[in-house]
Formats: C-alpha cells, structure tokens, sequence
C-alpha cells in the first residue's frame, strides 16, 4: 500500500500544475481549427468550381460574362445561358451531391460500416424501382425525356412518394439484419447486392412492359442519372431536401459521436442508439429517394466522398457532416461538368461517370479492410 | 447512506435466469470487485446497474432514487461505463474519445470549462502525450486509460467497469488497479468492477462480492471471502492461500498435489 500512497502524492502533484492542460487543449485548438479551414476551402472550392462550370458548355462563356450575368448585367443570351440553362444544373448537382454523400456519411456512422451507402445498401436501385413502377403504374403520358423542366407538377410527386416507398422496403431489411441478426458489414453489403439485383431485375421487368417509347425511355432515363432534365421547381426540392437532412444530422451530431464508441458506451452515455439508428436510416434513405426520383441513379458518390473527408478530418461528426456536405457537392460538380464537356458536344450522364471513378475505389476499400477508415 | 442499494433483484435472458434475488449495498468511495465463474452473473449485474439491461425484477436505488426512473441522458452523469478494451470502435483520437465522455452535459457545444475536465481527465490517467493518437494505435492498457479517462470525464458517482483487466499484462493490470483505486480515494467515486484474478481483487479491492450461478455466495472484505472453501465451492478448484501480512496469495493446486501439501 506504500507504493500506492507515493504514487498518488505524485498525481497530486501533476494535476496541480496547469502548463500541462494548457498544452493540451491549445493543441487540441488548433487540431480543430485545421478541420474548419478545410471545411471552408472546400465551400470557396464549390463556389470557384461553379463559377467555372457556368463558363463551361456548348455556349462559351468568359468568366467576366457569366459574372455579368450572375449580378444581372448580362446580354439577353448570356442571362439565358447562365441562369435558365446552367444554374439549374449545376445547383442540382451541388444539391444532389450534399444529399448523397451526407446520407452515404450518416449511413457508414451508424452502422459502423465503411462500406455503407444508399447504392451499396440497395437503397439507390429500390428508389429506382419505384420510379418506374410509378411511371408504369400511373402513366407518362406528360413525362418528356428532354429539355427544361422535365416533368409537369402531379406526377414527380407521385414518382417521389413511390421510389420513397421502396426505398424503404430496403432499409428496413437494414434495420431487420442489423437488428436482430448483428449482421456484419460484409453481410449486410451482400444484403445490398441482392436486394440491388432484385429491383434492377423488378425495373428490367417493367422496361419490358412497358406501354410505348415514351414509358421506356423514362425507365431507363432513372436507371442511370443525369443531371440536365431537372427543372428550377425539383432543384429547389431536392436542395430543401438535402439541406433539411444536413441539418437534422449536425443536430444530432454528438450522438453520431457517441456511437462511434460503441453500442454500449452510447447507450451508456444516454444515447437511445435503436431510435437514432432508425431515423437516422430513414432520413437518409428519403434524401436518397428524393435525389434517385428526380434525377436518377448516381452511384458511389455517396459512398466515396465520407471516405475523402474522412481521410483529411477524421471521425468527428462535428465536422464529418459539413466537410461532407461539400466534398460531395464539389465531386459531383467537377464529375457532371467533366461529363458535359468530356466528348462535347455529346453529354454523358454524370451517374456513368461516378460509377467508373467509383467502382475502383469500393474495391480499394474492401481491399484495405476496415481498420482505419 | 449506501450510494447503491439492490433489493431482491432477478434478470433473466429468456428463460435463463442470470440472476437471482440478489440484495447488495454499496458505498461511496469504494471499489468493489465482482468475482465468480463464467456464467456466474458478473457482467450481468454490472450491466443491470449501469442501465444497459432494464432490471424488470428487484428494485435498485441510486442515491435514494429508483434507477428505471432515472432518465438515461440524467443516469449518464452518474454512472460512468468502461467497457472492455476489445469493443468494436471506429477511429477516434484519444481527446475525441475522452470528449466523448462530455456529451451528457453538452447542449451545443463543449464549453471552455468541458475541455478543461476533458484535459485534466487525461491527466490524471497519463495519456495526456499521446492527446492526438487514434485510440487504435495505442497498447491495450494504454487504451484502456482512454476509456477511464472518457468515463470520469462524465464527472460520475459511479464507475462500472466490466473486466477491464482483461488481455492487459501484469504491469498493466496493475495500473490499472492502482488507477482506479485513486479515483475511488480522491473523487470518492463508488467503482464496480468484475475482476478474474482472485490475488489482484484481494489486494486492491475494498470489498468483494462473490457471484454463484447468479446469486450472491459470499461478500464481504477480501480475506473473508476468499476462503479455500468458498473458493471450492463458487470455481471448483482447490487452492493454498500464503499470507504475508496485509498481502494475501492465492495458488491454484491439482487435485494430485492436494495430500502433497497437506503433508
């Protein structure tokens, strides 16, 4: 016990002394500062990036007009341009970006799986499958395949509620094998191939039966995504959408951190960890679904960009959640405007681009395994 | 007053008892080890007390106040959890993880005053140099200290740790030991622990509790507890226990070699 009593005389004594603390937590500062300036370059970076992108297309465009235009300065073409034909993309793009890499984010942290995202869970093609069995369903007569705004008013919504509603047939067979059978990333990940497969083939189903060209090629418009038949009314949609999503997980961020350490200490730490995995789960899944309605299927963003802000900031859902937000806004910017100006005059869809940059990274991270993701 | 006191509490797994009317009293400032075979109770009555089980039979009070009553986000001030060392984590850094132990007091953001009990947390528990380290790089038993340190950053009443002696090597297992044996003398923390070895629960230990497929065998101080008979009857194995002083040794012994000592 002598040993013992000298020991604590000699933590007595070292907690007295504040220089140590002080050490500490102006290492500590400056550790979070550096995450908020990443955070705020990549928020300038969207910005530049955007601007560049309004340049960018079959109308050329110098940096000075588009920004002439921008204040309301700019001939009748370039206002045109800019505002009726551009921005509309590229807000969809910045918007669908922030919803999907946020749910992507949320979805790897409360299942504690890097392998997580709405396209590796299935959640992506079940979406997709709602939407055509809308458009098979309920008609599409007044669905066109191209130009300016898309779709007419009723019938996006029934789209949405539709590919809302499958989407969640495939999180709550999440939420079941997490739940009741502890399922391991990999099982789950597998969980979100088949069920994937099943509603590819459900949507391959549908294409065959299909009314007319019109039907057809509105199913196969959602099975891969393209940002240029969006329209100001869905951009706005899907910019509430992600941004009201954001928001409701920074809210909830302590408690995302709190489940980083672990089922019992959240629980332990006050975290009903059942209820927040569950909305969690079902937020992100309606950011997906709404994302996957309107402009279709664009994979692995969702899954890759977490892992980008992760690498650079680490863990905490403090600063995880922005930092995600806008490396996914910045992501799927760059890809769609590489996209449309790749093999101009012809524009890809962004969707085939992400999964070509994505599909190699899903397999790095497998390869790496999980032990510092 | 007892800090804790558990009166006739049961819990079950289906319908496989896991305890069975247990009544216990704990006080303030002690550190109490639960020891017993596998499967005798040991991580279930910590749990129980620390909220991750619902007790459904029993009554148990927490400073004079029904535990199931206790809101969790409330109850996480209390009661501090240090789970074992081989809990499944994602990366976090050693501040971060001790931070963690801040999030029931939180409302928006950590105050000046929370980085402060967070800073002096990791003090205390040494780790203070490795501040910036995932918690994955660190040695078992430095990771273990994190995790202390996370739960006294809860600035709790009680400290529940469940095995935290286990895949640690001697040394420190005994820093740990001497560590938690501080907390409990300076922040008159109660701290509850199961313990495997007998010789390092009845040389750190205030008192002890020795569980039986699920009810109370013994409790008490160590040296009583820790009878050649009781330790018969609770693990099933014959030992010699040396005195020297304060200090006692228990030796396991092979039925072969029993006649051999006695000799």
């Amino acid at each position: 016990m002598n040993s013992f009593l000298t020991v604590v005389k000699k933590r007595m004594v070292k907690s007295n002394g504040t220089s140590k603390h002080s050490d500490t937590l102006s290492e500590y500062d400056r550790y979070t500062a550096k995450k908020v300036s990443f955070i705020v370059l990549c928020s300038v970076l969207v910005m530049l990036t955007a601007m560049i992108a309004l340049t960018q297309g079959s109308y050329g465009l110098s940096l000075k007009e588009v920004f002439l235009a921008l204040i309301g300065r700019g001939t009748r073409v370039t206002h045109t341009v800019v505002w009726n034909i551009r921005m509309v993309r590229i807000l969809s793009a910045i918007f669908a970006g922030i919803g999907l890499a946020v749910s992507g984010m949320i979805m790897q942290n409360i299942l504690r799986n890097p392998l997580a995202s709405p396209s590796t869970l299935g959640v992506s093609h079940a979406a997709s499958f709602g939407a055509a069995f809308a458009i098979v369903a309920f008609g599409s007569g007044r669905i066109s395949s191209h130009g300016g705004s898309a779709v007419t008013f009723t019938i996006p919504y029934m789209i949405a509620l539709c590919a809302f509603g499958f989407s969640m047939i495939s999180t709550g067979v999440t939420i079941l094998l997490t739940r009741f059978k502890g399922a391991s990333p990999e099982t789950l990940v597998l969980a979100g191939v088949a069920m994937g497969s099943l509603f590819t083939a459900g949507v391959t189903s549908l294409r065959y039966f299909a009314q007319d060209e019109v039907q057809l090629s509105a199913i196969i418009f959602w099975t891969f995504g393209d940002l240029g038949r969006t329209g100001w009314t869905t951009a706005a949609i899907i910019g509430v959408g992600a941004v009201a999503a954001s928001v409701y997980f920074f809210m909830n961020r302590w408690k995302y951190n709190a489940m980083n350490g672990g089922e019992n200490v959240a629980r332990t730490l006050g975290i009903n960890t059942e209820r927040i995995r569950i909305t969690g789960l079902i937020v992100a899944s309606m950011i997906t679904a709404l994302v996957v309605s309107f402009v279709g299927i664009i994979g692995f963003v969702g899954l890759v960009v977490p892992h980008m802000a992760r690498k650079v900031i680490g863990n905490d859902a403090r600063f995880l959640i922005p930092a995600s937000c806008f490396v996914g806004a910045l992501l799927l910017l760059v890809s769609d405007t590489v996209a449309r100006t790749l093999i101009s005059p012809i524009v890809l869809p962004v969707g085939i681009l992400t999964s070509f940059l994505g599909a190699p990274m899903f397999i790095y991270l497998i390869l790496k395994g999980r032990h510092n993701w | 007053m007892s800090l804790i006191s558990i009166k006739d509490m049961s819990f079950s797994y289906g319908k496989i008892d896991a305890l069975r009317s247990v009544s216990l009293s704990f006080h303030k400032g002690d550190l109490v080890g639960i020891i017993g075979a596998n499967g005798s109770g040991k991580s279930t009555l910590i749990k129980c007390l620390c909220g991750l089980l619902d007790v459904h039979n029993g009554h148990v009070a927490l400073d004079g106040r029904n535990l199931s009553s206790i809101p969790k986000r409330e109850l996480a001030t209390l009661m501090g959890y240090v789970p074992q060392i081989q809990e499944r984590t994602t990366p976090s850094t050693v501040f971060d993880t001790v931070l963690m132990g801040r999030i029931p007091h939180l409302t928006w953001s950590p105050t000046k005053n929370d980085l402060e009990i967070v800073a002096r947390a990791m003090d205390t528990m040494e780790i203070s140099e490795y501040s910036l380290r995932d918690i994955h790089e660190l040695s078992g038993g430095q990771r273990q200290r994190v995790f202390i340190a996370r739960a006294m950053a809860q600035e709790p009443k009680v400290l529940c740790l469940d095995e935290p002696t286990g895949n640690l090597d001697i040394k420190h297992q005994l820093g740990l030991m001497r560590a938690v044996k501080w907390i409990t003398r300076e922040k008159g923390v109660l701290a509850l622990m199961t313990v495997h070895d007998l010789n390092i629960a009845s040389q750190y230990c205030d008192s002890l509790v020795l569980l039986k497929d699920g009810l109370v065998y013994k409790q008490g101080k160590p040296e009583v507890v820790l009878s050649k008979n009781n330790i018969k009857k609770a693990f099933d194995i014959n030992v010699a226990i040396h005195k020297h002083g304060e200090l006692m040794h228990i030796v396991p012994v092979e039925d072969r070699d029993m006649e051999l000592l006695e000799s």
